[in-house]
């Protein structure tokens, strides 16, 4: 578009800016280990970033770990793994009748104590196996029957049993988690306790033939 | 469309003696047109809008504007010109627009800062190096702190908010105090009558709870029982279930809960009950709750 000359006048020459200053003189070894500077903390940047938790791993409980008989304690209780049995089948006697669990798998029965530190709590066992694999307590079980219903207070221990079912061959290498049931709204760091069963192959497998057929509960 | 003759259209043609607007008919061919090259703008005489003579007589000088003198900063007001002498005659679009100054700039800018652009900017002394790498690292913890701090504070906001901190009332022996939809009362604390011989080293105690009613609404307790706990000094807690409730609450009638609880042997007289509206609040031990002395 035409303007009439003198309406939009061209912007005049920019002026020459401040002089440059002489540059200096950098020994090219400091030019190269700056260079190798940067990109250490460029490369340790990107590392960093690889241990970011996740928001699961952020939300991850504070587990405290250990073996059989070891006394675990978290800020909210304590608990300790008393026995491990495997069995074919479980009965549940109760006031009037009887209930059989029956399963093609195998039942893995946990004898699980705890106490609480400073109020009663439920706790709820989850059991995680070598390869990653999480159990819930089995539901064929009546929950009257197990720990997950008792109510552990301060002052004393408490015993109680958990049911899992799980096929024979994942029973070496597992470990039963002990934590208050989360809920949506309740501590986001709920602590908990997890028991390694030291079950080695060999053990798991004899332990598993050695399984009773019918193991009696009351409940 | 139909079956026997696919043409059909479904529209009836208007009958030929009556053509009507959508009736087709053949068009008129049209005279050609020049289109391109484009048609001559019309002489400058014929339009109507007056148009200023410019080319009639020589252009205005443009203005020259000032080159500031070699290495000096560029700083000041940017194009700061000169005022123009207005040309003579006074042409619609021959001089400066919008008379003397440039663009809007006024008249006395220039002279003002025209003095401030010479002389050599103030220049500041540079920072020490420590100085300056220290201020950079207070200044990372600073704001580093800030955010955590932030963020610390909004989260034990939304926590108070969600659960809100237990408001513990004390009440006096034998004294009645509201919680809830029922004003209630510690009649006393009591070995129960059976003790289990398995446990040793807990005691079984029966607490005698008198509600009155302070409203319709209380009568849900007799299903859903308030939340009551045995606490000791040290602030550990027992649960204690409801045994016995009464079949119904009216307003104004004093009814009698049962409650047993199980406490380590050595605390059977210290503990104390504590009482919350509902069992989620028990549970969480938060918002009002009664505390009853002994």
């Amino acid at each position: 578009m035409a303007t009439p000359p003198g309406l939009v006048p061209d912007a005049p020459p920019l002026p020459p800016g401040p002089p440059e200053a002489p540059r200096r003189h950098v020994p090219a070894w400091r030019r190269a280990a700056g260079a190798l500077l940067g990109l250490v903390l460029a490369a340790g940047a990107v590392y960093v970033q690889t241990r970011v938790l996740t928001a699961d791993q952020l939300d991850d409980p504070l587990t405290v770990s250990g073996g059989m008989h070891d006394e675990l304690e978290t800020d909210l209780f304590s608990a300790r793994l008393e026995r491990v049995e495997f069995a074919r089948s479980v009965r549940v006697k109760k006031q009037f009748s009887t209930d059989e669990a029956t399963t093609e798998h195998v039942f893995l029965i946990v004898k699980m104590g705890a106490t609480s530190r400073r109020k009663p709590v439920q706790l709820t066992a989850h059991l995680i196996t070598a390869g990653g694999l999480s159990f819930d307590p089995t539901d064929r079980v009546d929950a009257r029957a197990t720990m997950a219903d008792k109510w552990v207070q301060p002052g004393w221990w408490r015993s109680g049993l958990y049911f899992f079912e799980i096929p024979p061959d994942k029973a070496a290498g597992s470990r039963v988690v002990l934590s208050e049931p989360k809920t949506l709204f309740g501590d986001a760091f709920i602590p908990e306790t997890s028991s390694d069963l030291g079950l080695d192959e060999a053990k798991a497998r004899q332990m598993i033939d050695a399984a009773k057929d019918v193991y009696e509960v009351s409940g | 469309m139909s079956d026997q003759n696919p043409d059909e259209t479904g529209v009836f043609p208007p009958p030929a003696a009556e053509p009507s607007w959508f009736t087709p008919s053949k068009r008129p061919p049209r005279p050609d047109a020049r289109v391109w090259p484009p048609a001559e703008a019309e002489p400058r005489a014929t339009s109507t809008v007056p148009i200023p003579v410019i080319a009639d007589r020589p252009l205005p000088r443009r203005q020259a504007w000032p080159t500031p003198p070699p290495g000096a900063p560029y700083d000041g007001p940017p194009y700061a010109a000169p005022a123009p002498a207005p040309p003579a005659g006074g042409a619609p679009f021959g001089g400066a627009p919008f008379g003397g100054a440039p663009f809007g700039v006024p008249a006395g800018f220039e002279a003002e800062h025209a003095g401030a652009a010479q002389p050599a900017r103030r220049r500041r002394r540079a920072m020490p190096k420590a100085a300056k790498i220290g201020l950079q690292f207070f200044g990372a913890v600073a704001l580093a702190a800030a955010f955590l701090g932030v963020r610390g504070y909004d989260a034990i906001h939304r926590f108070e908010a969600d659960s809100p901190p237990a408001q513990v009332r004390q009440v006096a022996k034998g004294r009645q105090a509201p919680l809830g939809d029922a004003k209630w009362r510690l009649e006393g604390i009591a070995l129960a009558t059976q003790q289990s011989p398995d446990t040793p080293d807990r005691v079984m105690l029966q607490i005698d709870l008198e509600a009155t009613a302070l409203n319709d609404k209380a009568k849900n307790y007799a299903f859903s029982p308030p939340g009551a706990y045995l606490a000791d000094k040290s602030g550990r807690t027992w649960l204690a279930l409801v045994s016995e409730s009464p079949q119904d609450l009216k307003p104004g009638v004093p009814a009698r809960f049962t409650l047993l609880s199980a406490v380590p042997k050595g605390l059977a007289d210290q503990v104390e009950l504590v009482l919350w509206p509902g069992d989620y609040q028990g549970k969480n031990q938060s918002g009002p709750s009664l505390r009853f002395d002994r």
